[in-house]
């Protein structure tokens, strides 16, 4: 077997075989050289040179040129990633994947590969979606296809099959593809008429595992490098949620995402297209919980109808969407003192603001809200419907934000007092902390809550619960690095905007939603590498989604040993 | 049965080389006689958060009748069961041991984290008999919250299995707001086709009526339904599309694209049923009424009776013989603002005993009798009810909610199951694991297993329950 331990992953295939780039820890033997360098064409690599030199190291424990990306396990499109391929395929924009069931979910996100799942109802959707599609798109054939199927006949049909089929596909098709795909569509054309063999060929393609899937079977080996196509979907997917544009096909078919840094210039140039924020909208709301619904006792607070959840949604989309592109990055999601409102939500809030239903950027004033943490939406969330939760609350910024969910509440619960209307909140919980049983688990949340207490369940600032002046003091425990006292939700966030344990987390947050499955020890030195480079850039996640593209787990895939 | 619907129906060769039957015209089918045999029934019927019945408060009666025997009174969570106690079974003693054992309090492992979230591990093994999937070191499959989705294949869908060859659906999965407040999670599911691999319920009752009746509509008996043979064909292509790509693929990968290759092949087999079954004399002529948003909580009560309109004229038309309708999801914190509830039911169950929580338990009760006495109403080809030859089996993931007891799981069956099981009485049994809960769902169902779900926990169906 060809090892080989590389400081850069591109110069190590240039020296050794294509095939096996890879390499795991232990096997020795080493190579040197610029991360610019081109990986050869398959063919152009010596496939004997088995050469090797020692380890490199930096001295973190991962090795230079060690390469592990960990489980790739194959990933089925999203609804969100359906609805918005469809409409960069097809111009589509029914959304008709909002039909489908709902997506299980793992660790918060949609995307998580281990949890999807495959039912009766799923199938009969897709097939009922792939034949809506296909009809509508076939309404019209010379708006689909370049060239008249009728007066052209079968060369025209086979050059849409090819053009079509690598987007569809998202790779160029084999030959025996374009016959396979081509027969079905004479068989049909002689048992029908043109139009409707169009239209059975066109369903055919959005049925297929190979559209449905992101499958990607570059390489053998343990370990192999991906192709360009493959490359290019795992961009796409990952910045904008959707399939590649032209420019990227391009990129693929000319060998640009062959190397790091030409993966980097793509991911650069996707970022700063308007798509990149379908995913990353899709990231944070699923990460923090802003796409969560609630419901209120609406006798305790009329105002909170289902139209003010859905601004205050649009709120915290806003809020990120800003953090993100224009920069702020971790900090400002944390303590950044603006926010976007616009007139039936500045109403809600009870402050001046925009006399529109456009919304607009808005300072906040000081001592009350900064951040996505004292924003209503999120606060309601993480509440009763008839009162504040600081348990709740304290298990999200524990869960979410220092990745380290609290166990699950035990069995054979003891009796909690009935409520009284005359106690806080605070003093309704006391017990979570005088009792040794309960003490153990809720230390780890209560307190965190508690610095939200002026905000009640309807994310709304308050003075007084009971007649008694709140305290929003609290303390952070068990943590690396964010442990200590506060009073009130910004000294809370300052606190966690401090802390290490909150930055690592954010990166484990976004490589689950990258790499659409959970993180293990063998990702131990990509989770070092994004961390460094998001620590490095002051918590910028425009940097961080650039150097989520080159990491082992985006860059290489691990085949499973059937192959 | 068999003869008499191949008899019937035209075995035509569509375009593709696609051997394609009609389905059967409802009107080509002589509805069977009176005294023939009618089939059996599964029917899981599931509410959320278990019990109110306090037993350290004394009130268990509300909800465990005082008396066993057949002069049981049925208290307050339960009395509109009353019109149907000549139907109902009720035994008490089933334990969620197993369940218990999953718990991380009761089963400390010092290299696990975090276990589940206890209505999480009680979905998850209700209908499953095993544990749920777990791995804390890799953090696969867990939800938002710890707890990963079931570990087996659920009990309707094992029933599915033996018994749904014989109708256009193997089984249907109905649901009203199954989707929990941050999206689908381990708790929002109930069933499963195997290990991690959860089933979702359909919760727009309009979607489904055309699911089972809309889609696949008879064409007239002379002429060929290109709609179904076309579809049929793509079904047959992409089918191609998953055997060539499968060898390419390692084993996880692999079992992933089967799965769905074998929903395919389901769906091309079912295109060559009849809409309804062999036994049916079926009029769907009234469609439904309109609910509303089925995902919109008001249209909560209004979502649930079409579905059960639509349960019982799936019966009734035999396009299934295994069916489920999911309330909610475990641990729902829903407001029953139709029902008296202006705070959440999870919160509640926590409040101790409250009139507001029975009220909900109650309505949920209420549901259950009309979907009982819906079927009661329903005249079978035997001549006795659909209800007789049914068991619906009222479930829900924890037994008394207050402390998320496992102990004294729910188990109300409503149905003889075509005289397998003794109606009419409630039992005692003592603390029997809930598999054996599960097996005598399968004895009802006339399969002869003797065994569900994790063996440790024991073999044969709960004692004396069977007729």
């Amino acid at each position: 077997m060809n090892t080989c331990f590389a400081t850069s992953w591109a110069t190590c295939a240039q020296r050794h075989s294509y095939t096996l780039v890879l390499v795991l820890a232990g096997l020795g033997g080493a190579c040197t050289g610029n991360i610019a360098d081109p990986i050869p064409a398959p063919g152009a690599v010596d496939q004997n040179d088995t050469s090797g030199a020692s380890l490199g190291g930096t001295g973190s424990g991962c090795r230079e040129g060690v390469v592990v990306p960990g489980p790739s396990p194959v990933r089925r499109l999203t609804i969100h990633e359906y609805n918005n391929t469809v409409r960069d395929l097809l111009g589509d924009a029914t959304s008709p994947a909002n039909a489908f069931p709902e997506e299980e979910r793992g660790l918060g996100f949609t995307n998580n590969a281990n949890a999807q799942s495959t039912s009766g109802l799923l199938i009969e959707a897709y097939e009922a979606s792939a034949a809506d599609l296909a009809t509508a798109a076939t309404s019209s054939l010379s708006k689909l296809m370049s060239c008249d199927p009728v007066a052209q006949g079968d060369a025209c049909v086979r050059s849409f099959l090819t053009s079509f089929g690598l987007k569809a596909y998202r790779r160029p098709l084999e030959t025996d593809e374009v016959d396979r795909l081509f027969s079905f569509y004479s068989t049909n054309q002689q048992a029908y008429d043109t139009p409707t063999a169009v239209r059975m060929t066109v369903q055919a393609v959005l049925e297929s595992p190979y559209f449905m899937y992101r499958v990607e079977t570059s390489g053998s080996g343990d370990v192999s490098q991906l192709s360009g196509y493959e490359i290019a979907s795992r961009l796409s997917y990952l910045l904008w949620s959707s399939m590649p544009d032209a420019t990227l096909f391009d990129a693929a078919a000319s060998g640009k995402l062959q190397t790091a840094p030409g993966i980097a210039e793509q991911a650069r140039r996707m970022f700063a297209d308007p798509r990149a924020s379908r995913a990353i909208e899709t990231l944070f709301s699923e990460w923090l919980g802003t796409d969560g619904k609630t419901q209120k006792d609406q006798a305790l607070f009329p105002k909170f109808t289902p139209a003010i959840q859905g601004l205050l949604r649009q709120e915290s989309t806003l809020f990120v969407d800003d953090l993100v592109f224009h920069g702020g990055g971790l900090q400002a999601l944390l303590l950044g003192g603006y926010t976007f409102l616009n007139k039936p939500l500045a109403s809600f809030y009870g402050v001046a603001g925009p006399m529109g239903d456009a919304f607009e950027k808005v300072a906040l004033g000081p001592g009350k809200r900064a951040g996505v943490l004292t924003q209503a939406g999120l606060l309601a969330t993480y509440a009763k419907v008839n009162q504040t939760s600081p348990v709740a609350r304290g298990h999200f910024v524990r869960d979410s934000l220092l990745c380290d969910p609290p166990p699950p509440p035990p069995p054979n619960i003891p009796a909690l007092p009935p409520p009284d209307p005359s106690l806080t909140t605070r003093e309704r919980l006391a017990q979570h902390r005088s009792n040794a049983a309960c003490a153990g688990c809720h230390t780890l949340m209560d307190p965190i809550g508690f610095g939200f207490e002026h905000f009640d369940a309807e994310g709304l600032w308050r003075d007084q619960e009971a007649g008694k002046a709140i305290d929003a003091t609290g303390e952070i425990v068990k943590t690396s690095d964010a442990n200590g006292t506060f009073d009130g939700a910004l000294e809370l966030a300052g606190r966690l905007s401090k802390s290490a344990q909150v930055e690592g987390c954010a990166v484990k947050q976004a490589f689950r939603f990258a790499y659409g499955r959970g993180e293990s020890d063998v990702d131990r030195c990509t989770l070092e590498r994004l961390g460094s480079a998001f620590a490095k850039s002051g918590g910028d996640f425009a940097a961080l989604i650039i150097e989520l593209t080159q990491t082992d787990a985006f860059l290489y895939r691990s085949n499973e040993v059937s192959k | 049965m068999k003869s008499l619907r191949l008899s019937r129906r035209a075995l035509l060769r569509g375009a593709g080389g696609i051997s394609l039957a009609l389905p059967a015209l409802d009107a080509m089918r002589p509805a069977r006689a009176a005294g023939s045999t009618a089939p059996k029934r599964l029917v899981v019927f599931y509410t959320p958060n278990g019990t109110n019945a306090d037993v350290l408060a004394g009130n268990a009666a509300d909800f465990w009748p005082a008396q066993v025997g057949a002069s049981f009174t049925l208290g307050k969570e339960v009395a509109p069961l009353e019109p149907l106690r000549k139907q109902l079974l009720v035994v008490s003693g089933v334990d969620g041991v197993s369940t218990q054992a999953d718990d991380s309090y009761m089963n400390p492992d010092p290299t696990v984290v975090n276990h589940g979230d206890l209505h999480s591990i009680g979905m998850s093994q209700m209908l499953t008999g095993v544990s749920y999937l777990f791995d804390a070191k890799t953090g696969l499959i867990p939800g938002a919250l710890p707890g990963g989705y079931a570990g087996g294949i659920s009990v309707d869908q094992y029933v599915a299995k033996k018994v749904g060859a014989a109708t256009r659906f193997p089984s249907l999965e109905f649901g009203v707001m199954n989707t929990t407040d941050h999206g689908v999670l381990p708790f929002s599911r109930m069933i499963s086709a195997g290990p991690n691999q959860p089933i979702p319920a359909e919760q727009d009752p309009a979607a489904m009526f055309k699911r089972i009746f809309g889609n696949g509509t008879p064409a007239a008996a002379t002429s060929i339904d290109h709609a179904l043979v076309q579809r049929a064909s793509i079904l047959d292509f992409v089918q191609g599309d998953f055997a060539r790509l499968e060898p390419r693929l390692g084993v996880s990968d692999r079992q992933k694209l089967d799965a769905h290759l074998s929903q395919v092949r389901e769906l091309e087999t079912r295109l060559q049923k009849p809409v309804v079954g062999p036994t049916a004399s079926c009029d769907t002529s009234h469609g439904l009424a309109s609910a509303g948003d089925p995902l919109d909580v008001v249209n909560f009560p209004a979502t649930g009776k079409n579905h059960m309109d639509l349960l019982v004229l799936a019966l009734k038309c035999d396009v299934t013989r295994v069916a489920s309708l999911q309330w909610s999801w475990a641990r729902s914190n829903i407001v029953h603002a139709w029902a008296g509830a202006s705070q959440g039911h999870h919160d509640m169950s926590h409040f101790g005993s409250t009139p507001q929580l029975t009220a909900v338990n109650n309505w949920y009760a209420q549901q259950l009798a009309y979907l009982g006495q819906a079927l009661l109403a329903t005249p079978d080809v035997d001549g006795k009810s659909v209800l007789d030859n049914t068991v619906i089996y009222w479930a829900s993931e924890v037994g008394w909610a207050y402390t998320h007891s496992f102990k004294n799981l729910r188990a109300f069956l409503l149905g003889s199951c075509g005289g397998a099981l003794k109606t009419g009485v409630h039992l005692d049994v003592g603390g029997v694991p809930h598999q054996g809960l599960l097996v005598t769902l399968l004895k009802a169902m006339g399969l002869t297993d003797n065994q569900f779900g994790n063996p440790k926990y024991g073999t044969g169906p709960l004692p004396g329950v069977l007729a």
